[in-house]
């Protein structure tokens, strides 16, 4: 019953949250703006969890964001923003994946 | 990888990651703030990454936290490359050396250049220049522009104004020629008018004096037009600064001979190029030079100078003189194309004779006067004014 009423909470703080519509990068949320298929930023990331040729994992507040493709690289990276360039094919929130 | 001008400005290294926690070692760079660029994957475990050469040592901090080993591959930039420059000594002995020749040679003259000769030839002025010290290779400073334009001014009569200009290493000499205009007499002199020239009457203009011609008559050059000395009411003689201008019908005979054959020049395919080195006024030849042996030949000189720039240039010079051997051959001229071509010629010689007159007529004939020559002669006829003041006894 408390668990509901937590829940409950939690679902209209986050309602009223987004009724004020407050930029999502104010609240940690990532921001991801892609480039045609060439290139892709990443805003308000976390870290690097996997680098590969073909796929590259960034860590986000609650999330962590999967680019597939092909000979995809690192253009930049500082604290906030990761750019990846390459052959992108998808790109993926994963969310409760990360630990 | 290409680097931004800031960056090659900063110096930028090339760094290689190897370790199995690289991805966490990008992340703990990136939580200290340092930009990593270019992150290239080489193998499984090994990772290129460009950064400013100031982030090498947080970046060699964040490998040591992260078992990683970080070792530079390559160095870009201004600060290396002047750090590799700096050792090389002799090449700045040269550029020092250079940088002082460079400012040698700039405050010297190296080139003369003159302007606006008509009468005069610049070989006069340049001579005059050189008595007061401007010649190639003399130190600009040591150079009074107003001591030059006196000293040329004072010794050369045809001169009315003289400027030295100084533009880079070249001095440029502006002349400014003297015109001849006949001296005026002043107002209170008593004087006559006479005629410069000879011819009939057409119209007569006396504004102060007595008339002493009258329209239609012929006079020749001399005539005194106007007097001085006039007559009052009451018979008494005064004298006074007589004014007056003649307008004449003169007539001219301009003749001038020309040979009946020309001289035909054509170059041919034969051709001689002699090379030589100049250093300001010396002239060093490159090849041993032999003399021309046709009377007739085409030269053209090329001279390439070694310059920086438009107004700068140094005193070395490749000259190349192009000798082509001519051959010639006599041809008789048309009649007619010589006619027309003397008769142009005679008219605006006369016109540059007489810039004033009017030309009311003319005719032109052309006879063979001597053997091997024509003869071509111009009959003009001209409305001229005259009227030129001469002081009374």
């Amino acid at each position: 019953m408390k668990t509901d009423q937590k829940g409950g909470l939690i679902r209209r703080f986050r309602e009223a949250v987004e009724s004020l519509e407050i930029p999502e990068e104010l609240l940690g949320q990532p921001t991801v703006t892609l480039e045609g298929d060439k290139s892709a930023w990443i805003e308000g990331h976390r870290g690097i969890v996997r680098y590969e040729d073909d796929r590259i994992e960034i860590a986000a507040k609650g999330c962590l964001i999967r680019f597939c493709g092909k000979e995809l690289r690192l253009a930049v990276m500082d604290r906030d923003d990761i750019r990846i360039v390459g052959r992108l094919s998808s790109v993926e929130y994963m969310r409760g994946e990360r630990k | 990888m290409s680097l931004s001008v800031a960056a090659m400005l900063r110096g930028a290294v090339k760094v290689r990651i190897q370790g199995v926690g690289a991805e966490a070692f990008f992340g703990m760079c990136a939580r200290r703030g340092l930009i990593l660029r270019d992150i290239r994957r080489t193998s499984s475990d090994t990772y290129t990454v460009w950064t400013a050469a100031g982030q090498y040592r947080d970046l060699a901090r964040a490998g040591r936290i992260s078992a990683c080993t970080v070792r530079i591959l390559e160095k870009r930039g201004a600060p290396f490359s002047a750090r590799r420059l700096l050792r090389r000594s002799a090449l700045w002995a040269g550029a020092v050396i250079c940088a002082l020749f460079v400012v040698f040679l700039s405050g010297r003259v190296w080139t003369i250049r003159v302007e606006g000769c008509c009468d005069t030839s610049q070989a006069e002025i340049l001579e005059l220049m050189r008595q007061a010290g401007v010649k190639t290779g003399s130190k600009r400073a040591n150079i009074s522009r107003t001591a030059v334009r006196n000293h040329v001014i004072s010794n050369c009569d045809k001169l009315s104004y003289f400027t030295l200009n100084f533009i880079g290493t070249n001095a440029v000499a502006h002349v400014w020629e003297r015109e001849e205009t006949p001296e005026k007499l002043a107002e209170d002199i008593p004087c006559d008018v006479i005629s410069e020239l000879s011819g009939v009457v057409l119209a007569l203009r006396v504004k102060t004096g007595r008339a002493e011609v009258k329209t239609g008559d012929t006079i020749t050059a001399g005539t005194r037009i106007a007097s001085g000395t006039v007559t009052g009411a009451l018979g008494e003689t005064a004298r006074v600064h007589a004014s007056a201008e003649a307008v004449l019908r003169t007539w001219y005979t301009i003749s001038t001979a020309v040979p009946a054959e020309v001289l035909t020049v054509a170059s041919t395919e034969r051709m001689n190029v002699r090379q030589s080195l100049v250093f300001g006024e010396q002239r060093i030849p490159l090849q041993s030079i032999e003399n021309v042996r046709e009377t007739w030949y085409d030269k053209r000189v090329k001279r390439q100078s070694l310059r920086l720039r438009e107004d700068f240039q140094f005193p070395i010079a490749l000259e190349s003189e192009i000798i082509r051997p001519c051959e010639t051959h006599g041809e008789a001229v048309n009649e007619e194309d010589l006619s027309a071509a003397l008769k142009q010629r005679m008219l605006l010689r006369l016109r540059a004779a007489k810039p004033d007159a009017e030309i009311t007529g003319y005719s032109f004939s052309i006879r063979q006067a001597a053997e091997g020559a024509w003869l071509g002669v111009l009959q003009a006829e001209l409305i001229e004014t005259t009227g030129t003041s001469v002081p009374i006894g």
